[in-house]
């Protein structure tokens, strides 16, 4: 249970991030092999420097044997020169009596020597020591490493403190370097990612680049690719069958429009013409949505709003005086914009369009152009409500297609075409606050 | 007045041919490109409608070839693309105007007359508009049987826009047209002679009128009340 918890809480330390993996990899086994290294060389010195000490007692035991086998009633026994290097030697008796002490008396050391029948290492404290059995008795031969001339434990020490601040920088060096292995590895990831964000509706034939990415990740860019052709296909397929489908439409619209003409009840053959007129609406706005999603290879051109706009107005105006309303067209100072023409009539056509079928009998409509890049269709209508209005501009705020309330398609199109133009739509109460205005803005050019 | 049909379908040019026919034109029905090439050969065509789906071969290839043995006759494409490229690529092939499918026989008439006036390809003795007729050999406008007494650029104002009925005379192209190509007036010079004509018209009983769409020019309209809808 316990173990389960920890494990858990682990492994939501762990980070996700190859990055972040790599560098606490890196930082264990740093800490790891300088432990390791550490104690191992360690224990390795102090495992040769005890050997040494111990041929160094071994062999004052034998000198002093020698001289005792000579002289055996020498008082000096020892080979060197015993206070200066913290050696002592005693000769013990059977009853554990020191016969001979030569160098400091180190009753604690007799007192503690094993004393059996053979050569036996022991030591207490600094004081490390040998007993050996010498005739009836021992010679025991201990030496305090701690005395200023016995230099080996020195040794031990200084080395594996130098050793240890040796190893320290390669332990910290060995993350830095996988740290900026990593980044480099990971940038070149982020830079494809940028790529990739961009690919849409309207950059669909961009794709991943190949021989940037490391290649244990190219795998990963050429299945992506291979899926954006496959989406990219289906794409286009479908785009060119809504084109076809409103192009085949027109021709039996045609048709029945001129059959319906025909229609000797004057009501019956309003009603006949409204309808057809609705369909073939919306046959027309298929095909300019297609229109456009075909378009987005295109690089565009300049265009004059001005101009685009007397176009539109233009050609609606006899149709909409026609019906009882007005429109006029205001230049506030057009500035010229770089897009699509055909698109962009499209968006204005469906506009006005929009503002002529929500509006009643005697609405003036003005499409303003300007100031800089803006096109606005305002009317002087019923408007609406600031809380549909809210939802309508949230819906193009979503992306979603506003089928709704009778706008059709038509707004969608608008929408889209502000995409393409890395526009926006917004909708405001008209001018003088009557009404509804719909406004583009675009980027200048 | 004879129009040739150039359309493929054939159930949309006999009824388009029926209702041609009913507002007193000769239609001849092509059902190709080379169908269309043989009665343009033949001649005697006022204008040609043309559609620009053919089964052997587009349109367009035949207007232009149409253009570059310079026959000048009037020609309206009939659309059913309706995507702005292809309006304007057939512009440019040099058609005089395009409708986009489906459209309405009224417009399509009215279009046909006024590409026939704007090319003096065809002009008729008079030109209407409501209650309003304006004999273009005399230049003399009346109303039911009212002659209005206007000035030689009230005349030609009228002239103007009853040509072009039907569709916005830009403010622009009036000027123009009254007062030649980049003589300088006071911007407003135009909207003197709208509201001199206005007044006339209106003298001698209406039933006609010029409207202004603000920005862009003027259409002369029959009044909505006075005429059928």
């Amino acid at each position: 249970m316990t173990h389960g918890r920890f494990a858990a809480r682990l492994r939501r330390l762990w980070p996700r991030s190859l990055f972040g993996q790599f560098i606490a990899l890196h930082v264990i086994l740093g800490i790891v092999a300088a432990a390791v290294l550490s104690l191992g060389v360690s224990v390795l010195l102090n495992r040769t420097a005890r050997h040494y000490q111990r041929d160094l007692l071994v062999q004052q035991a034998t000198a002093a044997e020698h001289v005792l086998a000579r002289r055996p009633d020498a008082t000096i026994v020892a080979a060197t020169d015993l206070p200066v290097s913290g050696l002592s030697i005693a000769v013990l008796d059977a009853r554990r009596r020191a016969r001979i002490v030569h160098g400091p008396a180190r009753r604690a050391i007799i007192a503690a020597a094993p004393l059996t029948r053979e050569t036996v290492f022991f030591h207490r404290g600094s004081v490390r020591a040998l007993s050996r059995p010498f005739r009836a008795g021992w010679i025991v031969v201990a030496q305090d490493s701690d005395a200023p001339q016995v230099v080996t434990d020195d040794i031990v020490r200084v080395f594996l403190t130098r050793f240890a601040l040796l190893l320290l920088p390669f332990a910290a060096l060995l993350p830095l370097i996988g740290a900026l292995l990593t980044r480099r590895l990971t940038r070149r990831m982020r830079t494809v990612s940028a790529i990739a964000a961009g690919i849409g509706p309207r950059a669909i034939d961009q794709r991943l680049p190949r021989g940037t990415l490391p290649l244990e990740v190219e795998p990963l860019a050429v299945a992506t690719n291979a899926a954006l052709d496959r989406l990219e296909k289906g794409f286009r397929a479908q785009a060119a069958f809504a084109a076809d489908i409103a192009h085949e439409l027109r021709t039996p619209l045609a048709i029945v429009r001129l059959r319906a003409e025909k229609v000797a009840d004057e009501e019956q053959r309003r009603a006949l013409l409204d309808s057809l007129d609705r369909s073939s609406r919306v046959v027309g706005q298929l095909l300019g949505l297609a229109d456009l999603e075909r378009r987005v290879e295109d690089a565009g051109t300049r265009i004059d709003l001005a101009a685009l706009a007397e176009e539109v107005v233009a050609s609606r105006a006899p149709a909409i005086l026609a019906g009882g309303r007005t429109i006029a067209l205001d230049d506030r100072g057009a500035m010229p914009l770089h897009g699509f023409a055909g698109p962009l009539t499209l968006a204005l056509e469906n506009l006005v369009d929009n503002a002529v079928r929500h509006t009643p009998q005697g609405t003036h409509i003005t499409v303003i152009v300007g100031p800089g890049t803006r096109l606005t269709v305002s009317d002087d209508g019923d408007g609406v409500p600031a809380e549909q209005r809210a939802r309508l501009s949230e819906r193009f705020f979503r992306g979603d297609a506003p089928r709704t309330e009778g706008h059709g398609i038509g707004l969608s199109i608008v929408q889209r075409v502000a995409e393409a133009h890395h526009g926006t739509l917004a909708i405001a109460p008209g001018e003088d606050g009557r009404g509804i205005a719909f406004t583009l803005r675009f980027r200048g050019a | 007045m004879r129009i040739l049909l150039v359309e493929d379908d054939p159930d949309l040019a006999r009824e388009l041919a029926d209702a041609l026919e009913r507002r007193g034109m000769a239609v001849d029905r092509a059902r190709d490109v080379e169908e269309g090439e043989a009665f343009l050969r033949a001649g005697a065509h006022d204008a040609v409608l043309l559609d620009l789906g053919l089964p052997d071969g587009d349109g367009l290839a035949l207007l232009r070839g149409l253009r570059a043995r310079g026959v000048t006759r009037p020609v309206l494409l009939l659309t059913a693309r309706g995507a702005v490229e292809a309006r304007i690529a057939g512009l440019n092939a040099g058609a005089d105007d395009y409708l986009v499918k489906p459209f309405d026989t009224d417009e399509l008439h009215a279009r046909i007359l006024a590409v026939l006036r704007r090319q003096g390809g065809y002009i008729g003795e008079t030109l209407g508009c409501g209650a309003l007729t304006f004999d273009i050999a005399a230049r003399r406008a009346r109303i039911g049987e009212t002659v209005l007494t206007l000035s030689a650029r009230e005349t030609e104002l009228l002239e103007l826009l009853l040509r072009r009925q039907g569709s916005v005379v830009p403010k622009r192209l009036a000027e123009d047209h009254l007062f030649g190509v980049g003589g300088d007036l006071g911007s407003n010079a135009i909207e003197v002679y709208v509201h001199r004509l206005r007044k006339r018209l209106g003298d001698a009983g209406g039933g006609v009128r010029i409207e202004t769409v603000r920005g862009v020019g003027y259409m002369i309209a029959p009044d909505r009340t006075g005429a059928p809808a």
